[in-house]
């Protein structure tokens, strides 16, 4: 297909994975901002997050077959990759410290809460509308847990909670969101319609 | 369900969102393999929370140069594992119903996603090459072969005039209408001749293949306008291989590959290919 605009994603995966660089700079086009945003978000830091959007499209472009159209989008998909990569760089020894610093920094800002980290998003209407029904513990283990890049052991630990109760309540909490968000509308995995 | 199964299921939530233990993580995705539920489950939730990434933001200047920077020069060897075949990406014909793989596959929407769009200099200059991932489609599915027009037929006969007319077991003669496809591998030895005459008729002549296993044989696969399938199956000692395209679709017949399988072949090859050619 000449036009890669009109592309599915999958189909601009497939292309991918005969080599067609247009189709890589097409699928940048479309998700390198979320990646990017999210990296950032987790790294606070611009140059990080830069090579991890770096990184998960050079992986993408070299093992394509990664990406199963059956079990999600590939927006989906690639921030997976970004957010594993991030956790992964934001948990070893060099990050730590500058880890506890912009906890540190997050913590004295008021109102900081999930529903202000997807405010901007395109489709942030609904979407915080979703979230503003989730429970407030769901809600905040999900924040520490996703967009805080802790582990649910942490998450436990600087909630003082016990450790089940919070792996139950990420899980719970997923559950409810994806259940409000069909709800208010949302189209989850939308590329694959 | 498992009682391993239960066990893990009430960490599905937290190992979606990376949150687990790295012993945990390694666990849960042995399970995942073996456990079709489960990984349903995982993929639900990245879902999920693919919305609560932060979308609004721009990509970075300057990150797409260096990434296409990065990319390869050259093609790197063909690949043979999976990849979908898209919708969007398959051959107009109705008697060419392209597949990726064997199984289910939603339908692809053309419906790009909504979001800031990055910068992203163009690659008209950077000139893409062509090959192909390997999807493979084996004699099991023989059904999904015929209707792409492939089928393996009986030519032993004409196949034995090929062998005979052969001046060198690298060589197989052919006028120049017909296409032809060196097959070339990591030992310069090894190798193969596939020919299409304008009929439709294949032809693949290999040499100095190693003995493959007691349980295992040489698979030879096409790509004919991206959609790869397996053209049959043979051991080192058959010298040539027969094959049929659609006359019709031989200029849609972009590259050849052999790989090494368990008997009596698969369906979805996910090795690299003993040798492999493309089209020129």
């Amino acid at each position: 297909m000449s036009n890669l605009g009109e592309m599915s994603d999958a189909g601009l995966v497939v292309a991918i994975s005969r080599y067609n660089q247009d189709a890589l700079a097409e699928a940048y086009r479309r998700h390198a901002g979320a990646v990017f945003g999210l990296s950032r978000r987790l790294l606070a830091e611009v140059s990080l997050a830069e090579e991890i959007v770096q990184e998960v499209f050079l992986r993408l472009w070299n093992d394509p077959d990664k990406f199963d159209p059956g079990r999600g989008s590939l927006r989906s998909y690639l921030l997976a990759q970004c957010h594993g990569r991030s956790v992964d760089l934001l948990r070893s020894e060099s990050s730590r410290r500058r880890r506890e610093e912009r906890d540190l920094r997050r913590t004295a800002e008021s109102g900081y809460d999930l529903e202000r980290e997807v405010w901007d998003l395109t489709v942030a209407d609904h979407v915080r509308e979703a979230i503003a029904k989730l429970p407030e513990s769901e809600r905040e283990a999900i924040r520490l847990a996703y967009l805080g890049g802790h582990t649910y052991r942490e998450v436990a630990a600087l909630l003082g909670e016990p450790e089940g109760t919070v792996k139950s309540r990420i899980r719970s909490g997923l559950k409810h969101l994806r259940t409000e968000l069909v709800a208010v509308g949302a189209t989850l995995g939308e590329d694959l319609s | 369900m498992s009682e391993f199964h239960d066990d893990f299921s009430d960490l599905l939530g937290a190992y979606a969102l990376d949150a687990v233990e790295p012993d945990e993580r390694d666990e849960i995705e042995a399970h995942l393999h073996t456990c079709p539920w489960c990984a349903a489950e995982v993929a639900e939730h990245r879902e999920v929370a693919a919305f609560l990434s932060h979308s609004g933001t721009d990509a970075p200047a300057g990150v797409w140069d260096r990434i296409a920077a990065e990319l390869s020069p050259a093609a790197p060897p063909m690949r043979l594992t999976l990849s979908p075949v898209g919708e969007a990406d398959r051959p107009a014909s109705p008697e060419a119903p392209a597949l990726g793989r064997i199984g289910d596959r939603p339908p692809e929407p053309a419906a790009p996603e909504a979001g800031p769009i990055a910068p992203v200099t163009s690659l008209a200059d950077r000139r893409s090459f062509r090959t192909r991932t390997l999807v493979a489609m084996a004699s099991a599915a023989a059904v999904l072969v015929a209707a792409l027009g492939f089928a393996a037929v009986d030519q032993a006969r004409e196949a034995e005039q090929w062998r005979e007319r052969a001046t060198a077991p690298t060589t197989v003669p052919s006028n120049p209408d017909d296409l032809s496809v060196q097959l070339t591998g990591a030992d310069d030895d090894m190798g193969a001749t596939a020919v299409v005459t304008d009929s439709g008729r294949g032809y693949l002549v290999s040499h100095d293949l190693p003995t493959p296993g007691d349980d295992e044989l040489y698979q030879l696969w096409g790509v004919v306008d991206g959609v790869v399938l397996s053209l049959g199956t043979f051991d080192d000692e058959t010298d040539v291989v027969n094959f049929q395209i659609d006359p019709k679709r031989i200029d849609g017949v972009e590259a050849f590959a052999v790989s090494k399988e368990r008997m009596p072949g698969v369906v979805v090859s996910e090795v690299a290919p003993v040798i492999a050619g493309e089209v020129a």
